[in-house]
C-alpha cells in the first residue's frame, strides 16, 4: 500500500536528535516505494540540514525545537523543510561548514534558506518511485 | 593479508553524525609510530560532513609527520557523500582492502 | 687676454716717446746751461771792461787833481788788461749769439779816443786846461759806460732768453712726465676695470656653468635615485617567487599599464607561513608610476608583517588601515587572507576590493563576497572574515580592477572576466594567471595596472585510484 504523502516530526535539539529524524525519514520514502539510491542521497542531504539545525539550537543556549516536514509530491518530487528555532549565527570557527551547503546542493534541485523567525532549509529532491510492488 | 608492522589501521562503524563528534576526534589521532595508517570506514553505515573535516584534519597531521593515509569506502552512501562535497580527488580512496594497503606499503616505503 | 694686450701696446708705444721726448728736452737744457755758462763769462768779462776803464779813469782823474804818482798804478793796469779784455768779449759774445754787435768795436774806440784825448794830456807834465778836457772827458765816459750799459742789457735779454728756453723745455718735459704718467695710470686702471669686468664676467661664467653643473648633478642624481628605486621595487617585485607547494598550486601576472612604468600601484604576494597555509594578499594603490609603487611597497609590506604576527584578515585590515592613515596619502584596496592546502579551506577579508572569483569543478565560477572600506581612508574603518570550504580542483582568482574595468562596463568586464577564467582553466596550461589575462586582454586596450594571483587547490596525488562507487 503506498504511504502517507506527507510527514512531520519535530525533536527537541539534542546531539542525539537526527538519528530518529533521519530514520523516520528514510522509513517513510521507503514506505512510498522511493527509489533506494534516491533515499540514501536524500537522508544525506536533509542529515546535513538536521545536523546545522541542531548546531544552531546549541549555539543559542536553550533547547530548541527542531522540526522535520517531508511531502511527496506525485511527479517524482520531494519537499523537505528543516526549521530550528535559533537564530541564523554566523559560526565562524567551524570546521567542515562548508561541505554541509554544498552537499545539499549537490544533490537537491533547489534549496533555500528562510531565515526569518527562525531557520528554515527548504529542500525540493527527485523523488522518483519504484513501482509498487502488486 | 596481513598488513605490514609499519600500517596502522583505524576502523570505524555504524553512523557516524554529530553525536559521536567527539569521539571521531579521538580516534582519528595519530598515535603511534607508523609510516602510514588505512582508515577503515567500511562499516559505517551513515556518515555526514562532519566525518569529512576530521578526516581532513587527520590528513594534513598526518601530511606533516610524512606518513600516508589511505581510506577504505566500501559503502554508497559514504562514497556518494565524499563525491557531493567535492572531496572524492582529497584522499586516496579504494574500495578494495588490498588495494589499499599495497598503495600504503608503497608509500610507507 | 685683450686689455692687457691693449696696455703692452700702449706702453709700448708710449715709453719710446717719453724717452724721446726726455732725451731731446734733456739735450735741450743741457744747450741752455751751456749758454748759460757763456753768457755768465761774457758778463764776467763786460764787468771787467767797465771795471778797467773805471780804473783808467779813476787814476786819471786822481793823478790829474793830486799829481800823486800812485794813482798811476790802477791807470796803468787797466791799460794793459783793458785791450786784451775788449779783445776777449767779442769772442765771448760770439759764443751766446751776440757776435755781431757794433758795442765792441765803439767800446774799444772810445775808450781809445779818451786814452789819446783825456787820459794822456791829463797825464802830461803840464796840461792846459784841465777842466775842459775833463769835460771832455766825462762826455767820452758817458759813451762809454752807455755802450757797456747796452752790453749788458743785450747780456741779461740773452740770459732771460735762455732761462726762458730751458724753463719751456724743463716745461714741456714735466708735462711729458705728467701726460705719460697720466696716460700710463688711465691705461693701468682702464685695464684694471677691464680686467675686474672680464674677471667679474668669467667669475659669472664660472658661476652660472658651475651651477648648471650642480644642477645636471642633481638631476641626474635624481634620476638614477629614482631609476634606482624602480629597479628595486622592480627586482623585489619580479624576485618574489610565488610559493612552490605539492597541493597548492600559484599562476600570477602583472602588466602594469605603460611600458616604461615598470612598477605601479598593483602587488600580489603568496607566502606560505606554515606546511600546509599559504597567505595571500593582492591589492591596488591608487596612482600609478613611482609614488604608487612606494606606497604598494609600504602597504604590502605592512600586511604581510601583521599578517605573519597573526590573526584574523579582517584584523590585519584593520591594523594595516591604522598604519596607513598615519603615514600615507593615498588610498589602497586590497584582498588578504589565507589557504589552507590540508583542509581546502580559506579565509580572506577585503577592503574595497574586487570580489575573488571562485572556480569549482562541477560548477560555474562564482564572485565570493567583498566589501569594506579600502585602506587609509576612514578611521576604525570594519572588515569582516570571509570563511569558504572549497574542494580539490577549485580555483581561486583575485585579481586588481583594471581585471574588470577595461570597457566602461563594471557588468560587461565582470562577465568577461568570468569567461576568461573558466576558459583558462580548461587550457592545460600551467600560468592561468597569464591565460586569464590573455583570454581578457586579446583585442582589447589595456588601460589600468593589471595583477592576477591564481591559486589552485590540488588534488590528492592517489585520487581516483579506486572505482567510484556508484
Amino acid at each position: 500500500m503506498t504511504g502517507r504523502s506527507e510527514l512531520r516530526v519535530h525533536r527537541v535539539a539534542k546531539g542525539d536528535s537526527a538519528r530518529p529524524l533521519r530514520h523516520a525519514l528514510a522509513s517513510f520514502m521507503k514506505a512510498a516505494q522511493v527509489d533506494e539510491d534516491t533515499i540514501d542521497d536524500i537522508v544525506t542531504a536533509v542529515g546535513e540540514a538536521l545536523a546545522n539545525a541542531i548546531e544552531h539550537a546549541y549555539d543559542d543556549g536553550r533547547d530548541g525545537r527542531i522540526e522535520l516536514y517531508v511531502r511527496l509530491a506525485e511527479p517524482g518530487l520531494a519537499e523537505v523543510q528543516v526549521c530550528d528555532e535559533g537564530t541564523f549565527i554566523q559560526r565562524e570557527d567551524r570546521q567542515g561548514r562548508g561541505f554541509g551547503l554544498r552537499i545539499v546542493r549537490s544533490i537537491a534541485r533547489s534549496v533555500s534558506i528562510d531565515t526569518s523567525g527562525g531557520t528554515t532549509v527548504h529542500m525540493i529532491f527527485n523523488a522518483p518511485r519504484t513501482e509498487p510492488a502488486a | 593479508m596481513n598488513p605490514a608492522p609499519t600500517i596502522g589501521v583505524i576502523a570505524l562503524s555504524g553512523e557516524l553524525d554529530l553525536a559521536r563528534r567527539t569521539e571521531l576526534q579521538e580516534v582519528l589521532r595519530l598515535r603511534d609510530v607508523h609510516a602510514s595508517i588505512l582508515v577503515d570506514l567500511s562499516a559505517v553505515t551513515y556518515a555526514d560532513s562532519s566525518i569529512l573535516a576530521e578526516l581532513l584534519r587527520f590528513r594534513a597531521d598526518a601530511a606533516r609527520r610524512k606518513v600516508a593515509v589511505a581510506l577504505l569506502i566500501t559503502t554508497r552512501q559514504l562514497s556518494r557523500l565524499v563525491q557531493y562535497a567535492g572531496l572524492g580527488d582529497a584522499f586516496a580512496i579504494y574500495d578494495d582492502r588490498g588495494a589499499a594497503l599495497s598503495y600504503l606499503s608503497e608509500a610507507a616505503g | 687676454m685683450r686689455p692687457f694686450f691693449l696696455t703692452a701696446v700702449v706702453l709700448a708705444l708710449l715709453v719710446p716717446t717719453v724717452v724721446a721726448g726726455g732725451l731731446f728736452e734733456r739735450h735741450y737744457i743741457a744747450q741752455a746751461f751751456t749758454v748759460s755758462e757763456d753768457l755768465r763769462v761774457a758778463r764776467t768779462t763786460e764787468f771787467a771792461a767797465l771795471r778797467y776803464q773805471l780804473d783808467e779813469e779813476t787814476g786819471v782823474r786822481g793823478f790829474a787833481a793830486t799829481r800823486d804818482p800812485l794813482f798811476l798804478g790802477p791807470y796803468r793796469d787797466a791799460r794793459a788788461n783793458l785791450p786784451p779784455t775788449l779783445d776777449a768779449l767779442p769772442l765771448d759774445l760770439a759764443k751766446v749769439g751776440i757776435g755781431d754787435t757794433p758795442l765792441v768795436a765803439d767800446l774799444a774806440a772810445t775808450n781809445a779816443t779818451w786814452v789819446r784825448t783825456v787820459a794822456e794830456p791829463l797825464l802830461a807834465p803840464r796840461s792846459r786846461d784841465d777842466a775842459a778836457i775833463e769835460r771832455r772827458g766825462k762826455n767820452i765816459v758817458d759813451r762809454y759806460r752807455t755802450d757797456i750799459a747796452q752790453l749788458d742789457s743785450l747780456l741779461r735779454d740773452r740770459q732771460n732768453q735762455v732761462d726762458v728756453e730751458a724753463q719751456s723745455a724743463i716745461n714741456r718735459i714735466v708735462v711729458l712726465m705728467l701726460a705719460s704718467a697720466f696716460l700710463i695710470v688711465l691705461v693701468a686702471v682702464a685695464s684694471v676695470l677691464q680686467q675686474n669686468r672680464l674677471g667679474a664676467r668669467l667669475e659669472d661664467q664660472r658661476l652660472r656653468a658651475e651651477a648648471e653643473e650642480r644642477r645636471n648633478l642633481e638631476l641626474r642624481a635624481a634620476f638614477d635615485v629614482e631609476k634606482r628605486i624602480a629597479d628595486t621595487l622592480q627586482d623585489a617585485f619580479v624576485q618574489r617567487p610565488l610559493p612552490s607547494h605539492p597541493m597548492l598550486t600559484f599562476s600570477a601576472t602583472y602588466v602594469p599599464a605603460s611600458e616604461e612604468a615598470k612598477v605601479g600601484g598593483d602587488w600580489y604576494d603568496a607566502v606560505e607561513i606554515g606546511e600546509q597555509r599559504v597567505l595571500f594578499t593582492l591589492g591596488d594603490v591608487e596612482g600609478h608610476g613611482i609614488e604608487a609603487a612606494v606606497t604598494m611597497n609600504r602597504a604590502r609590506q605592512a600586511l604581510t608583517t601583521a599578517a605573519l604576527t597573526g590573526g584574523d584578515p579582517a584584523a590585519v585590515l584593520t591594523r594595516v588601515n591604522g598604519e596607513l592613515l598615519r603615514s600615507e596619502a593615498r588610498m589602497v584596496t586590497a584582498v588578504v587572507g589565507y589557504a589552507d592546502a590540508g583542509s581546502y579551506e580559506f579565509a580572506y577579508a577585503t577592503a574595497g576590493h574586487p570580489p575573488p572569483i571562485l572556480l569549482e569543478p562541477g560548477r560555474e565560477p562564482r564572485m565570493l563576497a567583498c566589501g569594506g572600506l579600502p585602506l587609509g581612508v576612514m578611521e576604525n574603518a570594519r572588515y569582516a572574515v570571509e570563511r569558504v570550504q572549497s574542494v580539490p580542483g577549485a580555483l581561486l582568482v583575485l585579481y586588481t580592477d583594471g581585471a574588470v574595468e577595461h570597457s566602461h562596463d563594471v557588468v560587461a568586464g565582470e562577465d568577461v572576466l568570468l569567461g576568461a577564467v573558466v576558459t583558462a582553466s580548461r587550457s592545460s596550461e600551467r600560468d592561468i594567471a597569464s591565460r586569464i589575462h590573455a583570454n581578457i586582454f586579446e583585442g582589447r586596450q589595456v588601460g589600468d595596472d593589471v595583477a592576477i594571483l591564481t591559486i589552485g587547490f590540488g588534488r590528492h596525488p592517489a585520487a581516483g585510484a579506486a572505482k567510484r562507487i556508484a
